[in-house]
């Protein structure tokens, strides 16, 4: 089963930000969100535009609870969240760009 | 045999891990959340469903997708918990609810409820999970209400509390003895009891077992190398006062996350010519033990699984013997079994024409590290605290982890270690007398979500499904596969067989989830991620499947 990766947001973060988020994903997220294809919580490489601009809603303030996705915002601080953030769209563009080059074969 | 009717379980599709009861032609079992479902047994038309509105908060404190692993019926109720750890009553009848107990003793703890309620008496008994969650767990414990009425009766702590507090029942000294004395107060101890209740009507007693202590580092704790009581452990509790009848800990000193909360089995057998009452348990250690159930007294322990961490148990002492191998403080180690088990929650049964036990075996490591001293920039993992067990299957790999959580063994050197592929799943056929294996058979679909628990008939039958999604059915003395039927998603839970105008049926829950929601170790940067390959059908389906046949004449 191979589903597009979409092209994904700009990065805004910094390399810095990205190496901060991946920490804080692997701590606090990955008990429930791995970043694979096909899993009981959604593949966080493909998230829509929506759901980009949504993030810290999301993470911080439970826009996604009746999803299962409650608010973080006791253990998460904005700026850990715009780090993970980072991270997640690095990991996008790393998929994005993988695929894009198979297609070029 | 062949397919009969299916219901669809509805929203939210998360894994499936209890096995329905069927009385009086009406078939009961609980999904996701603790939702509660009563359907004709042999339509699969559905009679009632009760929705038991949990707190979505708590989505946060389970380990393991958001399960539940059935109900208890009698009496004209149907009791469950919910995830948020409340315990309803309802009427059989209609669904609706007679009474609702809160049993949990402290909201801001990362507790949940996932295990199936026990009528022990005239109580129901539960306990609750979270001794894996955030930085210090939860205290384990298991409250007992009025079956009739939901009026509390007694609460059974499992670990004592913060270091200066009262203890609750005079059962707790002798575990407040067996941990260091002075301790950081964010530690709750853990030692949960999260499912695995089994009850004896002649002895009036209550059997459950307990999580792993929290933190898994101990040394977090003190310096003292303690048992860590009642951790790890099987307990005895007299049903009417929920005082200690006895325990007997499966693993003192727990750090390898060994939960001795798998399903016992209740039984008599034939031991040096004598017949006893006993509790047998496929514990996750990887050890099958053998106790005489009025006294706890350990009759006998063998290996059912490949170890590493101890190399026998003591049958004077009752005590394991470690390996130098089971040590990762001192540096990163590969240990079997995984965190995951050598067995968990998913149901082992006994044949009483065989006298076998068939027991879903995860074959696995588990790489253990400590994460604080390691080198590695991951300090802290929720779910496993300071530490951090990678299963190490063949997404493992050791220099894409090394900036997370420092230099770990080589997968080249851990499948060397053994003849076989470091990470299968198995059915094993086990003679609890003659401690030995009569058959098995691989079963692996992937440790990411395992395979299910087994039923075995009168009729020489036994029943597991894959995460394949397909039910398997062998012949119970041979291991010879008789039949595989299909049902569309992946397998966790044990069957059931019901018998509905002379025509039988057979009833599994499917629908994929439960730990493969939560593969932390895994670092997401790495290359294991990307690589893995999925099991079962789609995720989306949840739903109780029936397959029947004519019985014969």
């Amino acid at each position: 089963m191979t589903v597009p990766f979409d092209k994904p947001p700009e990065q805004t973060g910094s390399p810095e930000a990205i190496s901060a988020g991946e920490i804080k994903f692997v701590e606090e997220c990955s008990r429930c969100h791995v970043l694979d294809t096909l899993n009981v919580t959604p593949d966080l490489r493909r998230l829509n535009p929506g759901l980009h601009a949504a993030f810290k809603d999301i993470v911080l303030h439970g826009a996604l609870a009746p999803a299962g996705m409650e608010r973080f915002d006791d253990i998460l601080s904005e700026k850990d969240v715009d780090n993970i953030h980072a991270y997640l769209i690095d990991q996008s563009w790393m998929a994005y760009r993988a695929q894009e080059a198979s297609a070029h074969k | 045999m062949g397919f009969a009717w299916q219901y669809d379980l509805g929203a939210p599709a998360r894994g499936q891990e209890a096995t329905p009861l069927v009385i009086n032609g009406v078939m009961y079992t609980s999904g996701t959340w603790g939702y509660v479902y009563a359907v004709d047994a042999a339509t699969g038309r559905e009679l009632w469903r009760y929705d038991p509105k949990a707190d979505s908060f708590a989505a946060r404190n389970f380990c393991c997708d958001l399960v539940n692993r059935g109900v208890a019926v009698g009496n004209g109720k149907v009791y469950v918990a919910s995830g948020d750890g409340r315990l309803h009553a309802l009427d059989a009848a209609t669904g609706k609810k007679i009474w609702e107990a809160d049993t949990i003793v402290d909201h801001k703890l990362p507790y949940a409820s996932t295990g199936a309620p026990q009528i022990a008496g005239d109580v129901v008994v539960i306990g609750n999970a979270g001794a894996d969650i955030g930085h210090g767990g939860v205290r384990g414990y298991v409250s007992a209400y009025n079956l009739q009425t939901g009026k509390f009766k007694w609460r059974f702590y499992t670990v004592p509390p913060a270091v200066g507090q009262p203890l609750e029942t005079p059962d707790l000294a002798a575990a407040a003895k067996s941990w260091p004395a002075s301790r950081d107060a964010q530690f709750k101890l853990g030692g949960t009891a999260w499912d695995g209740f089994a009850y004896d009507p002649a002895l009036k007693l209550v059997y459950f077992g307990t999580s792993n202590a929290a933190p898994y580092d101990l040394r977090q704790l003190g310096s003292a190398k303690l048992d860590a009581l009642y951790t790890a452990s099987i307990i005895a509790l007299h049903a009417d006062t929920g005082r200690l009848a006895w325990h007997y800990q499966t693993t003192p000193r727990d750090s390898w996350d060994f939960d001795s909360v798998q399903k016992m089995i209740l039984t008599d057998l034939t031991i040096d010519g004598t017949s006893q009452p006993v509790i047998l348990q496929a514990n996750k250690n990887g050890f099958f033990y053998v106790l005489e159930r009025k006294t706890g007294k350990l009759l006998s322990a063998k290996n059912f699984s490949y170890v590493n961490w101890a190399s026998g148990i003591d049958m004077k002492t009752g005590r394991p013997l470690y390996t130098k191998e089971s040590d990762w403080y001192s540096s990163p180690k590969n240990i079997y079994p995984s965190w995951a088990g050598a067995h968990t929650w998913n149901p082992m049964s006994l044949s009483a024409q065989t006298h076998l036990v068939y027991i879903p075996v995860i074959d696995a490591p588990a790489v253990w590290v400590d994460m604080v001293s390691n080198g590695g920039s991951v300090k802290y993992l929720d779910g496993f605290f300071t530490a951090n067990g990678i299963i190490a299957d063949d997404t493992y790999n050791a220099d894409d982890m090394k900036h997370l959580f420092g230099p770990l063994p080589d997968l080249k050197d851990i499948k060397a270690a053994r003849k076989v592929k470091p990470v299968r799943e198995l059915i094993r056929a086990w003679d609890p007398v003659a401690q030995k294996t009569v058959w098995e058979h691989e079963t692996s679909s992937g440790i990411r979500g395992y395979d299910g628990g087994t039923m075995s008939t009168a009729g020489n039958l036994v029943f597991q499904g894959r995460g394949s999604g397909g039910l398997w059915i062998y012949a119970a003395d041979t291991g010879k596969v008789l039949k595989i039927v299909q049902t569309g998603s992946h397998i966790m839970a044990a069957p059931t067989t019901y018998a509905i105008n002379g025509e039988q049926f057979v009833a599994v829950q499917v629908g994929y989830g439960g730990t493969g929601i939560s593969v932390g170790p895994i670092p997401p940067s790495s290359a294991a991620v990307n690589s893995r390959t999925r099991i079962g059908s789609s995720p989306s389906n949840s739903a109780a499947a029936a397959c029947h046949r004519r019985r014969p004449a």
